[in-house]
Parts: structure tokens; C-alpha cells; sequence
């Protein structure tokens, strides 16, 4: 594919600076819709309601939610890994992709890093609040205690923390340093002197010389080059979680990369989930195109093969070790044990109903691509479902096996995190271009030049 | 607190805020603090108190006392030593001195401390609920004094005590028209009617099982439900303890419904209907006679003999009567409670035609005071309700017991007891018979009073207090001497005047301190069984078993329900099913299918027919090994006075108690619309082909290498890539380590209990044992082995293994479980955030998360034991391997200095176990009994393939089945 019709089906039409500088920096500034509104009433009120049900937890005790002994993790840590997965596609789309020159992840890498940040946040939620004790959180940090009790470092947990929070570190960085020359032009198109004040403090006195695109772009794929081991490293250590214990259905080598593929392929699934009602709301299709669709639903297809994969590796090594603990749970107890409609709905939706992605037409489909999305999210918690709880329901001792069923306050938690979610992605669609505009005019000029001049400036690029 | 003649603060003028000025202000301050001073000179203690300057030789703050006393049942005392902490009792063990103890207690002697401070006890005189003063109960005894006792009825508990003996007999002398009945509703009864069936007398039979190689049980579950149960259990378990492949190993029968602690240890278990043991026994009988018995007429056993009945039955009766015969004199069989006389006297007679008698089976006088008599029976109750409704009664005195619910329901005893003119309870709670009595004196519990009772051998046992009344309870004696006029005295003073009467010559200070008076048992007395007048008493053939039949059985924790109120109790999972916090209908595999019920489906039960029918609805629970078309249910529940706790929990069985039925009606049981979720601990009852809970018979260990080869695979070192443990433990200190004997343990729970008091481990409650959050550091797994309606019943205690190579401990994110140098895995409780990696990784999923803040609140937080820490909510914890007693064995051995020695570190759960079957100690330390146990052929670990090295090691559980013929 030639530059010039990568470019025709990344951004029909070819707009000008000046017209994708109105699109996209407009939805800043419109008025508020009713819908949008309603939306935001809504997720607020589902974010009260997840800090009521925080703070209930904290008060009366990590009883209120359905762990036991056996199941002493449950819904706190399922909803951990799974929106930390999800967070995963918005570093693997703004870093890895820009450090492999796709140039289809400009459009959509804001979004997908405003995503991540949010999943993140949600996902920081629940190490802290599944503690007994979560007033001490921060012995998981080896902070110069003067007692000189540091953390055990054999377990994974501190490591957990301490992924998971460089990770949400340089997210934000890297998410920040990519809206800074957007700022400036939000700052320099605001409507209201008070917006230009806010705005101007965001860009940092970006004034879009020459020396500050080179620091810019020197900066942002440094930041690039830090992020991408951290896609990989981050879910990698959460699998340490599992991997490192002696538990059927945890202990196994193959869990950081399994856990990897699953994150992106949950990941990519919720930008879908995500990006097709906002390109629709905002009328963004002419810089959100099928071709970006197509590519990421290839990543869809591909991640799900790799978690099929993986799971045949599982049940081939359970059988495999001879180990009758590990036999009995990959091959009795999840898929004819008392959770079997996990295991297999859980097949369904993350390695048979994203099949239809072989089709070109599916892969360009927007109704398609939705459904679909939203069945893998349900089939990627359903994984975290099948790992935590039905392992832990029955492990070594038939004596201790028990069942686990989730509180109210288990199912309000989950659902105020989705309100959360929604709450900051909302705002985050409203106070900020989602869109990067003067990446995708760099983009544009890039590929419009492309045989001409690889060099092309940034200077060319109005700030 | 405050004297109402002391004005209160309220009382003063209350000026308006605005017109205080500072004068005003200062009087109203120095008045106010002059009125305080005063209500604080009313709560001083009326006399002076004193510093403890000088300090008592015996008492070292911060090291509990122990004080021996007894606690008592049915009239029967088991032996106790009790920790005082300053005071304060706060553990019970085992009287190693007495014989009806030898150092073991119950789970419900264990639970007695929480039952002393419960906070629901009753606390003052009442008339009528309304609070009341002791003159009205003077004048209410004065006037039941009157007319020589005529309408005076007395219903006490059965009691050996010499000291209330000694007081009834003087009533007797001095109010001869006053009426006495004596009523528990389990006390054994059917043993003493049986007896004097076969031997023409009331005698008590008293079994010595340390001789016996055969013991045969026809419905009788000698380890679990017997006032003797925990020397039976001892004695039992010595014989069968294996050692070596050379180990002798006695053999046990049982016959029985229900799936008993005894039966769990048999070697051969026959499951039958309670109906179905008489015909089971008269074989037994007949086919010993034919055997050559001695003594025994041949035509009774020609008599008896009948077509054999199926074949494994037939078979086992057989093989019974050819073990019994090989071992005559050497042999027992004994029968259950719930059983008829009849089959007490067959029992009596086997014992005789074998020559048992004198030698395993001795008769000795009842050691309750009359019992056998009338005065014990159903009839004294009924007596009781015809003199209410004919007007004999002027006064009725309830003397501790539970006759209004405890009784048969169709006496009605409850709604006479209110008919009464005048009526008086005296007793621990606002039970159902104080709801039903018009006044209400607060008892006293055992560990408050001074007294006497006899042990089941007859032993007498000194009672001492361990703390004053709580609540200013009166005890039985005190209510007797008020009722014969006597002058008033302190319960010491005439528990001291008594001593002196009943028991001249016995030093009373000296049996105090032991716990027992030396050679008090009641003597053997000589019986012969009297073939004609027992022929005559059997010669009817038993009647035909009704289609179903119902077993109300006592509870094996809460007994007849006086410990119903007691949350420990409540939440120790029932052995048998592991039901906590209720009761339900047992009923087996097959009959249940045959209802259409699985477990938690509703059953009506209706005892009787038409206008006499009771019926009940229980949730069905089903045990396989239970014998097909039988119920049982235990009684203890559907309480319905005042105790709290108590209230409202599970079904009252004795509803369906009927004086014409019995404890073993015919019934009949019907599908009702409803579940309930019952709160079982165990949900899974197969081993599922692991190494868990091994074991074989004794012929397979002395002769099959491949049963030894499995059990060495079992322990000993694991082949390992890693290098870290190149010596074994360090041998410096001394590593501390378990065996646990899966022969002899009978699952009693009574470890469990110890336990949970030692180590103040919290109640959570039905809903949440429900999600499985019940905290107990140790449980008894059970598991089922065979055919899924006659299993081999396997029990397990589980507990932190202490493994060297812990996964717990390498999880911890903080460091808050790791090990120490004597090889304990130990909790730092205060450095637990609780993630709960740590229960995730243990494969034995013995840790327990405080999910919720579980700590006392009321009054019960005076059974805390002060050497243990109480947990806070959100932090891990189990078993510590009672570390509190290694440092104290520690302590004092430096103290001292002098090595600890092999027996000096007792845990809490061994300390309790009837049937030695844990042993602890250092594993340095080669002549320790843990280190002798881990050398024995059958010693294994649990999960020894997961490499996790545990401290703890079991014995794998041998049994000891004969060929079959």
C-alpha cells in the first residue's frame, strides 16, 4: 500500500490543518447534549455508588463481599486483572505501534491512553480495598520504615504494586506529553478567557517552535521505548500473582505471556466497545475509519488465538504433568465442575465468536465489531473467573472445597467501576481533544510528502 | 449503683445558661462534684479492700492456677482441672485422677467457661418476670413447709452428690408427704431396668476395656455418648494403638443407626434400625450359647435362634459370636441407652455365657441416688401433672433441669408446671421452665459452687468454685436447707457440715485439692444372671419394625439442650454431618431417595395418628452409613425461653417425644415445600484417589510390603533440583512437631473445642459458616470410603501443619507469616495486612481470615485466654502449635534450669483427646513421643508430593476387620 492511499483510508478527504483543528477541538467546546448528560447523571450516580459500598467495605470489614476460605480472593482480584488488562491496549496502541511506524494508531492512541488511565485507575481500586487492613497499603512499598521492615520481595505482590503503579506513572506521562501541543491549541482557539487560562496552564507555554517539536519528539519516544517493556512487564508480573503458588490452575510457567495476550485482547475489545459509540456521537468518521477497525480487529483475532492457545496448553500440560491435582482441575473440575458454564462460556466468547474476524466485511462491520467486543469483555472476566475462583474452589483437600458466590456489595463494586469508568471517560471526552490533532496533521503531512520528504518537520504543523 | 436516698445530679436547680454567673457556676460545680464523691462511696465494696501488697505464696500474677472440681450431668461428675487466671477461670482440662476423666474432657466440658459467662444467664429473683425479693421465696418455702410437706412436689436433676443425698433424706424424714421426682431426660435408664431383667436387680453396669480384645457395641456409642465415654475412649484406643508391625490390636463391633464416633473407630460396623439391634442381639446370644456358652441354658439359645437374616448380617453375627467366643473373659459387649431392657439384659447374658463377668464387666450399685427407681421414671412426671390437675399441689420446686421442654410433649408438663398454685425454678437461664414457674432463682454453674457428685464408677468428687456467683445464684442445697428451716449458712460452711456427716474420716481439704476422695468407686457387687427369669423376659420375639422409624438422640454437644445457649456449641460441626447451628432428620442415602429429599428439603415427621398426632418440620440431612428406613434426630433445639441464642434455632425433636412412642417412635415422614440452607462445614466428602487420610488393615501392614512401601513413599525425603535444606533442620533449638493417630481419633471434636478456647478463636454465626468463614484452627475432616450407603467413615484432624518448607510464608508480601528457629510457622499478627495470599498457597486451607471484627463484646470476653492474643478484624491467623505453652514450658524450664523435658509442652487439642491420639514434641530430642511416633511403619504427611515438609505427620488408620465366614 502506497503512502498516499494509506493516507486516503486513514483520513478520506484529506482535511486541511485548519479543518481538523475545528472537528477536533470542537468537542471541547460544543454544548452539552441531553443524551450526554443523562449519561453522565448516570455514571455519576453509579460512581456515589461505588464509594458508599467503598466505604461500607472499609467499615464493616472485607466480609461484607462473598470471599472465603477457600475462595479468599474473589471479585476484588477478578476486577483487578481484568481492568488492568484493559488498560493494556492504550500503552500497546501509543507506544508499541508508534515505535513500529503504524500510522493507524494516531487517530485512535489519545483515546486508547485516556482508556488505559481510567481502567488503571479502576483497576488501583481493588489491591488496595481486597486488603484486610487497607490503612496499610503502603507496606507493600519498601519506604525507609524505621523499624527497617521492608517487603518480602519472594512474594509477588510488592512487585504487583509497584508495576502497576510505574505503569499508571508513565501512562499519565506519556498521555500528558502527547496532549501538550493540543493544549496549546485549544489554548490559542478558546472561546473564553477563563478556558484559555486553564488551557495555557495544560500546554505549559507550548509555543510550537522548532526546538520544543525536536524535545517533544525526542521525549515522547523516549517515554515510548519506557512504556513498551511495561505492557509487557506489567500484566507479566499480575500473572506472578498466580504463577508463583503452588495451586492447580495457577501454578504454570506459560501465565505471563498468556496473561499478555488476554490483556490485549480484552484491551482491544474495550476500545472497540468504546471508540464506535464516541465516532458515531461525534461524527468522527472520517478520521476513525474502517481501516482502523479492520487493523484492530486483526489484533482481536490474533491475541484470541494466542489465549486459545493457551488454554490448550494448559489442559495439554495439566494432562501432561501426570500430576493428578493438575489433571483433576483442567480436566474435571473446570469444564464439568460446579462452575463449567464459566469454562465454557468463556471459550465461547473469547476464542469462537471473535472467529468471525476472518471475514473482511465483519472486521469493517461496526454492529459486528460491537457485539463481539462486548462478548470478549465478558469472556476475558469470565477467564479471571475460571483462574481465581474455580481454582481456588477446589484445590488439594476435597474437605476444604467450597462454592463462592458474590455479594450485593461484590456485584455494586463491579458496577460502580464500570460507572466510574464512564464517569472519567466522559469527562475526559469533554475537556480534551480525544482525537490528536497535531499528531494526525503530522500524519497527514507525513504521508502526503511521503516520497518527497521522510523528514518532514514539524514546524510545518500550526500548534 | 446509687442509693436512692442520695439526690441525684438531675435534682438540682437548673438555672438558665445565661443567668450563670461565676459564683453560681462554682456552687453548682461543687456540688456536683460533692454528689459524685457520694455515688462513688455507695458502689465501694461494704467492707475494706486491700492492696496486694503481700502477695499470696500461691498466686504469681500473670501464671494461671489450676484448681481441680468436677462438672456434672445427669448426676454423673467428670473430674476437671480448671485455669484460674487471677481469679478468673478461663480453660478446663481433664482431671488426670479421675477415672471418669484421665486428663480428656468433652467438647461441652471444654465450652463450660463461655456457658459460665454467658450474658444471658438469669440474673435476679423474679415472681412472675417482675423482679422479686428472697423473703417471698422464705415465705413461700415456709409455707410449702407447713402440713408436713402435704402438696409439696419437688423435681430435682438426678444427683449423686452425697451433700443434696444427705439433705433429701432429711426432707424425706421431715416433710413425709412431700413428693420428689428426679428427672433428666437422657439419664441411662433402659441399662438399670435391663439389669434387673437379667440379674434381678437395678445395677449399673461398669465395663473395663482395658482388658478387652472383642468388644461388641449394640448401639452403643461408648466413646461419645456414655457418662464414661472418655475412659472407654482411653481404654479402647490403648488397646488399639499400633506401634510396630508386631503391634496387638483389639477388635470392635458396632451395631447401630446413626454413624457414632464409635462407630468411626470399628472395625466392622453393621448398620440396622434402633428396632433392629434386638434381633441382632438374640442372635448373637443364641449363636454364643450354641458356641458352648457358659452357664446358659442351651434351649434359651434354641429358642432364640432364627433363619439367619441377610447375608452380610448373618455373617457378621457369626463372626461376632466366633470372636466373642475365642476371647471369652476377654471380651465385652455392651448395649445403648437408647436401646430397651431387653437388649441391656441379652447384653448381660452374652457377658455372662462368656465368663466376662468380674473380669470386662462388672455391676456396681447405681451411682445416682435412686436411680432405676420410680422416682426416675416418665411416670413421676405424669404423677406430677395428675396431683396439678387434681389440686395436690400447693408447691411446686423446679430444682435446676429443663422438665417444661426436656419431657415427653404429650405430658403437657409445661402448661401444668403454669397451672400450679405456687411454683419455683431454680436454674441457669429464663428457660422454658422458668417461663412456666411462677418465681425464678438464678442457679449457679459448676465453677461457682461448692459441692459433691459421684463419678459414673461411683468416685466421689469434691466441687469447689472457682469465682464467686456472677449474678448471686442460690444453689440447689441452699433452696433445700431454706426449704427444711434451717439456719443460714454460707454453701461452704455446709457443703463443710456434710463432708463431715456423710463422709467421716475423708479429708476434705486433701480430696479438694486432688479432685477426687482415693478408692470411693462403688464396689463391685456380685451378680448372677437368672437364665429363667431372663428367658421368661425375652421369650417374646421383638415386634415387627414399624416401616420407618425415628431416633431422638441427644445432641452430642449440646446433650439434652441445657447447652443450647452456648454459641461455641453451636458452631462445632456435629461429627457426623457437620452441621453447625441446627439440627436435622439423618436420614440415609436410600431413604432419602425413597422420601424424595436431598439435604436441606424439608420432612414432615408425624409421630402417632389422628387426634394424637404430632408432627414436626425438620430439614433432612443426608449421612451415608446411616441405616435405611431410620431418622435421627438430635434433640437440644427449638428452644423457646428467653435465651437469646438459643431461641428459635433449629427443631424441638422433643415434640415428638410421646410417653407411649418413646425416644425411638415409629414415624412417618413426608416431603414438605421448602429448603433450608444448612450451614455444613464439609461439602465434599471423597478422597479423590489423594494421599490425604491413609490407611489399611493390620494384616495388610504386618504381611503386605506394598501397603508399607506406599506409606514410606509417603515421608522421607523428596527428590529436589534445590539444594536448601542439604542437613534437615537446624537441631540447636528444638523443633517442635505433631503426630496425629488417625486409629484411635474418633472425631469426638472434642480438640476442636479445646482449641477454640485455648486460642479465643471467635464465633461468626450461621450465615457465615454458610460462606464458609468458620474460624476454627482445627477441624475434623471427614471422609467416606467404599460404597456410598455403608462407607468406611475416615476422620482427619486438620490443622496448620507447620510445614518447613511453608508456601504461606514466601507469598507474605510483608513478612508477616515466616518461620522460626524451633520450626513454627508463625503469624505476626500485628504485621498482617491481610491479602490472603497466604490461604491461597496453603494447600491444607487451614488458615482463617478474620473477615469481619469477631471479637467479644459482652461478657464472654472473661473466657478470653489472657495469653493469647485476640485478633483484630482483616488479619490471618491459625494454628500456633499452642506457642503460648512451648514459652511457657520454656520459661519455666529456665527458671528451673534444666532441659525442657519430652512431655512438658501439652497443646490444648492433646491435652483434650480422650484417645491419646495426638502426640507433640521435639523432634531433636530422639525419646519424645512425637520423635517414637514419626519412626513407626504406618507414619506419613499429608500431601508429602507437594514438598511442603510438614511438622506434622499422622498415623495412617489401621483397622483390625476379621475374616468373615
Amino acid at each position: 500500500m502506497t503512502a498516499a492511499s494509506e493516507l486516503d483510508e486513514l483520513l478520506p478527504g484529506r482535511p486541511d490543518d485548519a479543518a481538523l483543528s475545528a472537528q477536533l477541538l470542537s468537542t471541547t467546546s460544543r454544548p452539552l447534549t441531553r443524551g450526554w448528560k443523562l449519561a453522565f447523571a448516570i455514571c455519576a450516580a453509579l460512581t456515589v455508588m461505588l464509594f458508599l459500598l467503598v466505604a461500607l467495605t472499609v467499615l464493616r470489614g472485607i466480609g461484607m463481599w462473598g470471599n472465603n476460605v477457600p475462595v479468599a480472593w474473589g471479585f476484588g482480584i477478578i476486577n483487578f486483572v481484568w481492568w488492568i488488562g484493559i488498560g493494556h491496549a492504550g500503552t500497546f496502541i501509543s507506544a508499541i505501534l508508534l515505535l513500529l511506524e503504524q500510522h493507524w494508531r494516531t487517530s485512535i492512541n489519545r483515546f486508547t491512553e485516556g482508556m488505559t488511565l481510567f481502567a488503571v485507575i479502576q483497576a488501583g481500586l481493588f489491591p488496595l480495598l481486597h486488603l484486610g487492613r487497607p490503612w496499610f497499603a503502603y507496606w507493600l512499598f519498601p519506604y525507609p520504615a524505621e523499624m527497617d521492615t521492608w517487603p518480602q520481595v519472594r512474594s509477588a505482590l510488592p512487585w504487583d504494586a509497584a508495576a502497576v503503579s510505574t505503569y499508571f506513572t508513565v501512562s499519565l506521562m506519556f498521555w500528558y506529553l502527547g496532549l501538550v501541543p493540543d493544549f496549546a491549541s485549544l489554548r490559542d482557539h478558546a472561546p473564553t478567557r477563563r478556558r484559555r487560562i486553564a488551557y495555557g496552564i495544560l500546554a505549559l507555554g507550548w509555543r510550537g517552535s522548532v526546538q520544543q517539536w525536536r524535545h517533544h519528539k525526542v521525549a515522547y519516544f523516549l517515554l515510548a521505548g519506557f512504556a513498551t517493556p511495561l505492557v509487557l512487564s506489567v500484566h507479566s508480573v499480575v500473572s506472578l500473582d498466580f504463577a508463583i503458588t503452588g495451586l492447580p490452575g495457577w501454578h504454570s510457567t506459560i501465565f505471563p505471556p498468556f496473561f499478555v495476550a488476554g490483556a490485549i485482547l480484552s484491551g482491544f475489545a474495550m476500545v472497540l466497545v468504546l471508540i464506535l459509540p464516541a465516532r458515531r456521537v461525534f461524527g468522527l468518521q472520517n478520521v476513525i475509519t474502517p481501516r482502523h477497525f479492520d487493523a484492530m480487529a486483526k489484533m482481536v483475532l490474533i491475541t484470541s488465538w494466542i489465549v486459545l492457545y493457551s488454554y490448550a496448553c494448559e489442559l495439554f500440560v495439566g494432562w501432561y504433568s501426570g500430576d493428578r491435582y493438575e489433571m483433576y482441575q483442567h480436566l474435571v473440575n473446570r469444564p464439568f465442575g460446579w462452575y463449567a458454564w464459566s469454562f465454557w462460556l468463556m471459550l465461547f466468547c473469547n476464542c469462537f465468536v471473535t472467529q468471525v474476524f476472518w471475514s473482511r466485511r465483519m472486521r469493517r462491520s461496526p454492529i459486528a465489531l460491537f457485539a463481539v467486543a462486548l462478548l470478549v469483555n465478558l469472556g476475558m472476566w469470565l477467564e479471571r473467573f475460571e483462574i481465581i475462583v474455580v481454582s481456588l474452589s477446589r484445590d488439594f483437600l476435597p474437605s476444604a472445597w467450597h462454592f463462592f458466590s458474590p455479594t450485593w456489595v461484590d456485584l455494586g463494586i463491579l458496577t460502580g467501576t464500570l460507572g466510574f469508568f464512564g464517569l472519567l471517560f466522559l469527562g475526559f471526552l469533554r475537556l480534551v481533544p480525544f482525537v490528536p490533532v497535531a499528531e494526525l496533521k503530522q500524519m497527514r503531512s507525513e504521508l502526503a510528502h511521503a516520497p518527497a520528504a521522510h523528514a518532514s518537520t514539524p514546524a510545518e504543523v500550526e500548534p | 449503683m446509687n442509693d436512692a436516698s442520695e439526690p441525684p445530679d438531675s435534682s438540682l436547680p437548673a438555672p438558665g445558661l445565661d443567668r450563670l454567673s461565676r459564683r453560681a457556676f462554682f456552687r453548682l460545680a461543687g456540688a456536683g462534684a460533692a454528689a459524685a464523691g457520694l455515688a462513688a462511696c455507695s458502689s465501694r465494696p461494704a467492707r475494706n479492700i486491700l492492696p496486694y501488697a503481700s502477695q499470696p505464696p500461691e498466686v504469681t500474677p500473670g501464671v494461671p492456677l489450676h484448681y481441680a472440681t468436677a462438672l456434672v450431668e445427669d448426676g454423673f461428675a467428670t473430674g476437671v482441672l480448671v485455669a484460674s487466671h487471677q481469679g478468673r477461670p478461663t480453660k478446663i482440662e481433664g482431671n488426670p485422677d479421675h477415672p471418669a476423666s484421665l486428663g480428656a474432657t468433652r467438647a461441652r466440658d471444654q465450652a463450660a467457661v463461655l456457658s459460665l459467662y454467658d450474658p444471658q444467664r438469669a440474673r435476679s429473683i423474679t415472681d412472675r418476670g417482675a423482679p422479686a425479693a428472697w423473703s417471698a421465696i422464705e415465705q413461700l418455702l415456709a409455707g410449702a413447709r407447713a402440713h408436713g410437706g402435704r402438696g409439696l412436689h419437688l423435681v430435682l436433676e438426678p444427683t449423686s452428690s452425697p451433700l443434696v443425698i444427705d439433705l433429701i433424706e432429711r426432707i424425706r424424714t421431715a416433710l413425709p408427704a412431700a413428693r420428689l421426682a428426679f428427672w433428666a431426660p437422657f439419664a441411662p435408664r433402659a441399662q438399670l431396668a435391663g439389669n434387673r431383667l437379667a440379674l434381678g436387680r437395678a445395677l449399673q453396669t461398669q465395663l473395663d476395656l482395658r482388658t478387652a480384645d472383642v468388644v461388641v457395641a449394640l448401639d452403643a456409642d461408648l466413646v461419645g455418648d456414655h457418662p464414661m465415654a472418655l475412659a472407654y475412649a482411653r481404654q479402647i484406643a490403648d488397646r488399639r494403638r499400633v506401634v510396630d508391625t508386631s503391634s496387638p490390636m483389639s477388635r470392635l463391633y458396632m451395631v447401630e443407626s446413626g454413624y457414632s464416633p464409635t462407630g468411626v473407630i470399628a472395625d466392622h460396623r453393621l448398620r440396622v434400625r434402633p428396632s433392629e439391634v434386638e434381633r441382632i442381639a438374640r442372635a448373637l446370644l443364641a449363636a454364643v450359647i450354641a458356641q458352648g456358652g457358659r452357664g446358659a441354658p442351651a434351649e434359651l439359645g434354641a429358642a432364640l435362634a432364627r433363619p439367619a437374616g441377610e447375608p452380610r448380617e448373618a455373617a457378621l453375627i457369626a463372626a461376632m459370636a466366633r470372636d466373642l467366643t475365642r476371647a471369652a473373659g476377654r471380651c465385652a459387649v455392651a448395649a445403648g441407652d437408647r436401646q430397651p431392657p431387653r437388649v441391656h439384659a441379652i447384653a448381660a447374658a452374652i457377658n455372662a455365657a462368656l465368663g466376662n463377668l468380674g473380669r470386662t464387666v462388672a455391676f456396681s450399685e447405681p451411682a445416682v441416688f435412686e436411680a432405676g427407681q420410680p422416682s426416675h421414671d416418665v411416670a413421676a412426671l405424669a404423677d406430677l401433672v395428675r396431683a396439678i390437675d387434681g389440686g395436690e399441689v400447693t408447691a411446686l420446686l423446679v430444682l435446676g433441669g429443663n422438665p417444661a421442654y426436656a419431657a415427653p410433649a404429650d405430658l403437657g408438663l409445661a402448661a401444668a408446671i403454669a397451672r400450679a398454685p405456687a411454683s419455683l425454678y431454680l436454674g441457669l437461664y429464663d428457660n422454658e421452665t422458668a417461663r412456666a414457674c411462677r418465681f425464678v432463682v438464678p442457679g449457679l454453674h459448676d465453677l461457682e459452687q461448692w459441692g459433691a457428685a459421684r463419678g459414673y464408677d461411683g468416685t466421689i468428687t469434691p466441687i469447689q468454685p472457682l469465682i464467686e456467683p456472677l449474678f448471686g445464684g442460690r444453689s440447689v442445697a441452699a433452696i433445700l436447707h431454706e426449704l427444711l428451716g434451717d439456719p443460714p449458712a454460707t454453701d461452704h460452711a455446709r457443703t463443710q457440715d456434710a463432708w463431715a456427716r456423710r463422709l467421716p474420716g475423708v479429708d476434705h481439704a486433701a480430696a479438694l485439692a486432688r479432685g477426687t476422695v482415693a478408692g470411693s468407686a462403688l464396689p463391685a457387687v456380685a451378680a448372677e444372671v437368672a437364665w429363667s427369669a431372663l428367658a421368661a423376659a425375652i421369650a417374646a420375639p421383638p415386634a415387627a419394625a414399624p416401616a420407618l422409624e425415628l431416633a431422638i438422640a441427644p445432641h452430642p454437644f449440646l446433650h439434652d439442650g441445657r447447652h443450647t445457649n452456648n454459641p461455641w456449641l453451636l458452631e462445632l460441626p456435629e461429627p457426623a454431618t457437620k452441621l453447625t447451628w441446627d439440627n436435622a432428620a439423618q436420614l440415609s442415602p436410600r431413604t432419602a431417595a425413597q422420601l424424595g429429599v436431598d439435604t436441606g428439603d424439608l420432612l414432615a415427621l408425624t409421630v402417632g395418628a389422628a387426634a394424637a398426632a404430632r408432627t414436626l418440620d425438620v430439614p433432612a440431612v443426608v449421612v451415608p452409613g446411616h441405616a435405611d428406613d431410620a431418622i435421627t434426630l438430635h434433640a437440644g433445639f427449638g428452644r423457646d425461653g428467653g435465651e437469646r441464642v438459643a431461641r428459635g434455632i433449629g427443631a424441638d425433636a422433643f415434640r415428638l417425644w410421646t410417653t407411649a412412642g418413646g425416644l425411638s417412635p415409629a414415624v412417618t415422614a413426608a416431603r414438605r415445600a421448602g429448603h433450608r440452607e444448612l450451614a455444613i462445614t464439609q461439602v465434599h466428602w471423597q478422597l479423590e484417589d489423594r494421599p490425604i487420610a491413609l490407611g489399611g488393615t493390620l494384616q495388610q501392614l504386618r504381611d503386605d510390603a506394598a501397603l508399607r512401601d506406599e506409606l514410606a513413599r509417603h515421608r522421607g525425603p523428596q527428590p529436589t533440583l534445590l539444594d536448601r535444606f542439604p542437613a534437615g533442620f537446624p537441631t540447636q533449638h528444638n523443633q517442635w512437631a505433631m503426630s496425629i493417630d488417625l486409629t484411635t481419633c474418633t472425631g469426638c471434636s472434642a480438640c476442636v473445642m479445646a482449641c477454640a478456647t485455648e486460642n479465643n478463636t471467635p464465633v461468626v454465626g450461621r450465615g457465615s459458616v454458610l460462606n464458609k468463614r468458620e474460624m476454627h484452627w482445627l477441624r475434623i475432616d471427614r471422609y467416606l470410603e467404599g460404597p456410598s450407603d455403608d462407607p468406611v467413615v475416615v476422620v482427619q484432624p486438620m490443622t496448620c501443619q507447620h510445614c518447613e518448607n511453608a508456601p504461606c510464608e514466601y507469598v507474605c508480601p510483608v513478612e508477616a507469616t515466616t518461620h522460626s528457629p524451633d520450626g513454627l510457622n508463625e503469624m505476626t499478627y500485628n504485621r498482617c495486612i491481610g491479602t490472603r495470599f497466604c490461604s491461597n498457597n496453603c494447600p491444607y486451607k487451614v488458615r482463617r481470615f478474620n473477615w469481619f471484627d469477631y471479637k467479644h463484646r459482652d461478657l464472654h470476653v472473661l473466657a478470653n485466654n489472657p495469653d493469647v492474643t485476640v485478633r483484630d478484624r482483616g488479619v490471618m491467623e491459625k494454628c500456633t502449635y499452642c506457642v503460648q505453652r512451648i514459652r511457657r514450658a520454656e520459661i519455666d524450664a529456665r527458671i528451673a534450669d534444666r532441659p525442657i523435658g519430652a512431655h512438658d509442652v501439652v497443646t490444648a487439642c492433646q491435652a483434650a483427646c480422650p484417645a491419646q491420639a495426638i502426640a507433640f514434641g521435639s523432634i531433636t530430642d530422639p525419646a519424645s513421643s512425637v520423635s517414637e511416633q514419626r519412626r513407626r511403619p504406618h507414619s506419613y504427611a499429608v500431601l508429602h508430593d507437594q514438598g511442603t515438609a510438614p511438622r506434622t505427620r499422622y498415623l495412617a488408620r489401621i483397622r483390625n476387620p476379621g475374616q468373615l465366614p
